[in-house]
């Protein structure tokens, strides 16, 4: 028949504003709330925009967000042994590692970490530093939130990074 | 609930009867022409703020968005701050317009976009002028928003907004004839031009049961007389960038917009009262009513907006005059001859007339409609058929 293909159009949009409504109903009072809800994987049907400061999405696994240093989960000591493997491997040289020897002979830790930065406006984020690391220390994390007012802010030191490592591990 | 079936009528015998304490008998007229005015423009332009607001949202719905939701709980503060962003803007004349022209033309379109409004019935007693020609008097006036967007297009000195005001000069001009003719079925059903009679003329059943074809025609119609998606022609932004508003800001811009949407709503209102029963329902009060049915019509411009790809040129004028024209003068042979047999069968013998006619139609556009060319040979990298 003439016309069955408008009428198609207009079922297919229709569909979808229902589609719409029924999936808002779901999470009623949230999407209309102000303050932030926590983080969540995105939908792919319905309204799937993302309403950004209250809505944020869960960044997959292998998403380069900051570097975090990661902590021995039993010992909660930090893994990084200051072998200085990241620094070399940077291209960019925005790593800068020091270290020295632990005065407490008997500790597991042979090495401290006295100076450990990372400059995140210099970065690429290639990642080359998270391979060659050999003890499990440096990592990606999937905060993606890092616009700072002042460069300098833009220097994460050692404390930062396993802070952001505490929060990456749910510590 | 009989005091708010008619809350309007007794507001104004109540004001009328305090004016008349100190004002002789033509100032009170003089003051409840003024009153009525001012409540009508009030209602016009917060409707349009707020039609902007649904149109959005439900657009938005459809393409799975959420629409506006910023400003205000839900967006609600939207339309203001369009409004005062609006009025704020700074108002940019072209170096080549033809100046009178160019600002006369969103006051000739605001004015006529207007007056409709003093015969659209809202409620029993709540038409400002019952004239014996309403079903004459709206597209008269209306179509003189024709000669605005004329105006537009030749003072801007702008090939792309003359070329628009052209577009939308035939295209008005062609909608406007099934359109009439549509109505004219109506007329000749009711045999009365005034708007009220045609709506206690469906105190039965809406007329859109016994005349759907009309309907439809109709419909299709006053969405290509307000220009809108998907007969947006004159404003096609692929082709001309916004058509004949394409040089106005500020407030010359908001003139147009707030006629536009103004259109919108009378075209709306129009169908309303010919075809859905205007004011007439159960329970709910008779404005209720009608505002529901009008806002039922503009959602289906919405819907109809959010669906369809702009037509042509060529489509859009063919539509008119090889589809919607014939049909039309069809539809007037049959309903009159439906009213002249008599049957005392309610709705139906107009329901089964019209759709036998648009199933002749149907068949008769597919059979002239040309053949489709044969699917060109897939290209590119195939899967081998083993």
């Amino acid at each position: 028949m003439v016309g069955t293909g408008l009428l198609k159009g207009l079922w297919v949009t229709l569909r979808h504003v229902v589609e719409t409504y029924r999936q808002d109903w779901q999470k009623f009072p949230r999407r209309y709330r102000r303050e932030p809800v926590a983080l969540q994987e995105q939908s792919l049907t319905g309204l799937f925009t993302v309403q950004y400061p209250e809505e944020r999405l869960r960044m997959f696994p292998r998403f380069h967000g900051h570097l975090i240093q990661k902590r021995d989960p039993e010992t909660g000591l930090y893994n990084c042994t200051a072998c200085k493997a990241c620094e070399r491997a940077c291209p960019h040289g925005v790593i800068s590692v020091e270290g020295e020897r632990n005065p407490d002979r008997e500790s597991k830790k042979k090495m401290l970490v006295t100076r450990f930065t990372w400059n995140a406006g210099r970065c690429v984020y290639c990642g080359l530093c998270v391979e060659a690391c050999p003890s499990d220390a440096l990592h990606w994390g999937q905060g993606y939130e890092l616009a700072v007012r002042n460069r300098d802010e833009l220097i994460f030191d050692f404390e930062r990074l396993l802070e952001l490592g505490d929060q990456a591990q749910g510590r | 609930m009989p005091s708010l079936n008619n809350l309007f009528g007794f507001l104004q015998d109540w004001i009328s009867g305090k004016l008349s304490g100190f004002l002789p008998p033509w100032g009170v007229t003089l003051a409840m022409m003024a009153i009525t005015i001012v409540v009508l423009l009030l209602f016009l332009v917060v409707t349009v703020m707020y039609l902007t607001y649904l149109e959005r949202k439900v657009l938005a719905r459809i393409a799975d968005r959420l629409g506006p939701n910023r400003a205000g709980p839900l967006g609600i503060a939207q339309p203001v701050a369009d409004v005062l962003k609006l009025i704020v803007k700074e108002v940019i004349v072209p170096a080549r317009a033809d100046v009178a022209v160019y600002f006369l033309a969103p006051v000739v379109m605001v004015a006529p976009a207007l007056l409709p409004y003093a015969v659209l019935p809202f409620g029993p007693r709540m038409v400002p002028a019952d004239i014996s020609v309403a079903v004459l008097f709206v597209p008269a006036v209306t179509s003189i928003t024709t000669l605005a967007l004329l105006m537009a297009g030749w003072g801007s000195g702008n090939k792309y907004s003359l070329l628009g005001g052209l577009r939308a000069v035939a295209q008005k001009v062609s909608y406007s004839i099934p359109l009439l003719l549509s109505f004219l079925a109506v007329v000749l059903v009711t045999g009365s031009l005034s708007l009220v009679r045609i709506v206690e003329a469906q105190a039965s059943y809406p007329f859109l049961l016994a005349q759907p074809l009309g309907f439809i025609i109709a419909l299709i119609c006053c969405v290509a007389e307000v220009n809108r998606s998907p007969f947006d022609i004159p404003e096609a932004e692929s082709e001309l960038v916004a058509g004949y508003h394409t040089e106005y800001s500020g407030v010359g811009f908001a003139m147009f917009f707030l006629a536009e949407y103004i259109g919108m709503f009378t075209v709306s209102a129009m169908l309303a009262i010919l075809y859905l029963g205007g004011w007439q329902g159960p329970l709910l009060p008779p404005y209720i009513w009608f505002l529901i049915k009008v806002y039922l019509i503009l959602c289906v411009m919405f819907w109809l907006r959010g669906t369809f790809p702009r037509v042509r040129v060529d489509q859009l004028m063919n539509l008119s005059w090889k589809v919607l024209l014939p049909l039309a003068m069809v539809n007037v042979v049959v309903v009159a001859l439906v009213d002249k047999l008599g049957l005392r069968l309610g709705f139906l013998p107009g329901l089964v007339a019209s759709l036998v006619v648009m199933a002749a139609a149907g068949a008769i556009l597919r059979s002239r409609r040309p053949a489709r060319p044969a699917a060109p040979p897939r290209r590119g990298w195939q899967v081998r058929e083993a």
